[in-house]
């Protein structure tokens, strides 16, 4: 009995934690080759479920369909955002690309509220049933996000370790002067890398709304775990943040289950704090040049 | 091969290089000495469409290279081996040589030009063949330098700048470099080199250029050069 609820709260945790290694590895893309801290993370990932929301209540397209739409539609709308606002601030001083992506924080959660209201939204998927394996319940959604998680996040591996393009991401990141040097357009390298990190936000997006009422509030929520990831992983590591998204996911799970679910973002925090006070970078932390 | 006529560089309100001329001809071996902060690393930089001058034209082959973003200019021949080696030192040497693959790795990877190009390389370094999946920050100080030439001649350059190789190294490696900069001259290719040790530099050079506070105060062939009490009494310490 002991061992199922042990199970139970693991696969909890593991849903939890594929969802923020999702939209904590866009981040850390984002911040490790751009050097950006972008406030507005999140709101991607709340936008995309809405658009998922209006798509299937609306437009009445059935989930994948309207998924797929969220995220191409979330995609576009952040290329818009990086090439009008981001990239004219990328020379200047970094605090003002913080300070555009906070503004831009802002005004994406009240544009969403002015025009879906504050109240939650309930979207229903074609994965409604309950998987029982002996005393383990799980349920389609659940089931479907730690799929297609695990799958997006391998991809992302592969993709970096072996395209060209992931290559160059890399080396950017590591050293955006010698990357120049070389020939790579590290602009087009930004843009890209912006657009990936968002996917990434929006994936997480479509697959978790259905899980819990969708409310505007969800991605300013997102984006404080999300640091609080990075942070955790180290920043800028992009193995860091899935595996300390997928770990912060499993604290807050078991602590919910064995404690109170009033505790879990305490002992999240406690975790965090214990981390940094070992090891200051992170888990897998470089250190980060001024 | 490269002609930089009356180059004027500012950092802000500074002004880094003042009027600096330096002509590198086909196959010939330039050397560019001077103090710190003289501007010799402006200079290449500026070549390399990394900085842009206030004024001054550059051409590569009577192309205008001032204005064009440091890949085009990649494109048109040129690699800098950065001050300091810049390896991606996170990436295998392999990786590191397939960014510096240029064009053909950015735009569609031509792997089997890849690898015949790696081999033609394999011929400058035995040892970077054994060392290929090796993490870059994990190889000696020397073995980092050569893999950082090597990244650059993966682009198969007409002219190769070189800033500063010798920094840091072991007396043996850098006759190594030495030996090997001499090698890629013998082969036909336009080097301009800035180098610390002067008498090396002055040694295996054609010609010369001395750069003071941004402004060019001596220039010629090389072995007078290094007989003029002037640069010996500066650059040679005698």
């Amino acid at each position: 009995m002991a061992f199922n609820i042990l199970l139970q709260q693991l696969l909890n945790g593991l849903t939890i934690g594929v969802g923020y290694a999702l939209v904590a590895g866009g981040l850390a893309a984002i911040f490790g080759i751009m050097r950006i801290v972008n406030f507005a993370h999140g709101e991607f990932f709340m936008i995309a479920g809405y658009v998922l929301y209006y798509g299937m209540s609306v437009l009445g397209l059935p989930y994948f369909a309207a998924a797929a739409l969220a995220i191409v539609a979330v995609v576009a709308f952040g290329y818009l955002i990086q090439r009008l606002t981001i990239e004219p601030l990328m020379e200047t001083d970094p605090l003002n690309t913080l300070l555009a992506t906070f503004a831009l924080s802002l005004f994406m959660f009240h544009s969403v509220v002015v025009i879906s209201g504050s109240g939650g939204r309930t979207i229903d998927t074609p994965f409604d049933g309950v998987i029982t394996l002996g005393n383990v319940i799980l349920t389609e959604q659940k089931l479907l996000v730690m799929v297609a998680g695990v799958i997006f996040l391998g991809l992302l591996a592969v993709f970096l370790s072996h395209t060209p393009v992931g290559k160059q991401m890399r080396a950017t990141a590591e050293n955006r002067y010698a990357a120049t040097v070389l020939g790579i357009d590290v602009k087009r390298i930004d843009r890209f890398t912006f657009g990936l990190g968002i996917a990434l936000a929006a994936v997480a997006g479509v697959l978790i709304a259905p899980l819990t009422p969708l409310v505007p509030s969800v991605g300013t929520a997102y984006t404080l775990k999300a640091f609080a990831v990075i942070v955790l992983g180290g920043m800028g590591s992009i193995p860091g943040a899935i595996i300390a998204g997928v770990g912060l996911g499993m604290v807050e799970a078991l602590t919910a289950g064995y404690l109170s679910s009033a505790w879990k973002d305490g002992v999240a925090f406690l975790v965090l704090i214990t981390v940094l006070l070992t090891r200051p970078n992170g888990l897998f932390g470089q250190g980060v040049a001024h | 091969m490269l002609s930089i006529d009356n180059l004027i560089v500012n950092y802000a309100q500074v002004e880094a290089v003042r009027g600096v001329s330096i002509f590198v001809g086909t196959g010939e071996m330039v050397a560019l000495i001077g103090a710190n902060g003289a501007g010799k690393t402006t200079v290449l930089h500026s070549v390399m469409g990394l900085l842009k001058p206030k004024a001054g034209t550059i051409t590569l082959k009577g192309e205008n290279l001032v204005g064009r973003p440091s890949n085009r200019i990649l494109d048109l021949g040129v690699a800098l081996v950065p001050e300091g080696r810049q390896l991606f030192s996170h990436l295998t040497v392999q990786e590191n040589l397939e960014v510096g693959y240029g064009r053909k790795f950015r735009m569609r990877f031509d792997r089997k030009g890849f690898q015949s190009r790696l081999e033609k390389i394999d011929g400058y370094f035995p040892r970077i063949g054994e060392r290929l999946n090796q993490i870059a920050g994990t190889l000696s100080g020397g073995e980092q330098q050569m893999v950082a030439i090597a990244r650059a001649l993966m682009s198969d350059p007409d002219l190769l700048l070189l800033d500063e190789p010798s920094l840091g190294l072991s007396p043996l490696m850098m006759d190594t470099v030495i030996a090997l900069l001499t090698r890629l001259h013998g082969e036909g290719m336009a080097i301009l080199l800035i180098e610390q040790n002067a008498r090396a530099a002055l040694r295996i050079s054609q010609r010369a250029y001395v750069l003071d506070s941004g402004r060019t105060t001596l220039d010629g062939e090389a072995r007078p050069l290094l007989n003029d009490p002037r640069i010996q009494q500066a650059y040679l310490g005698l």
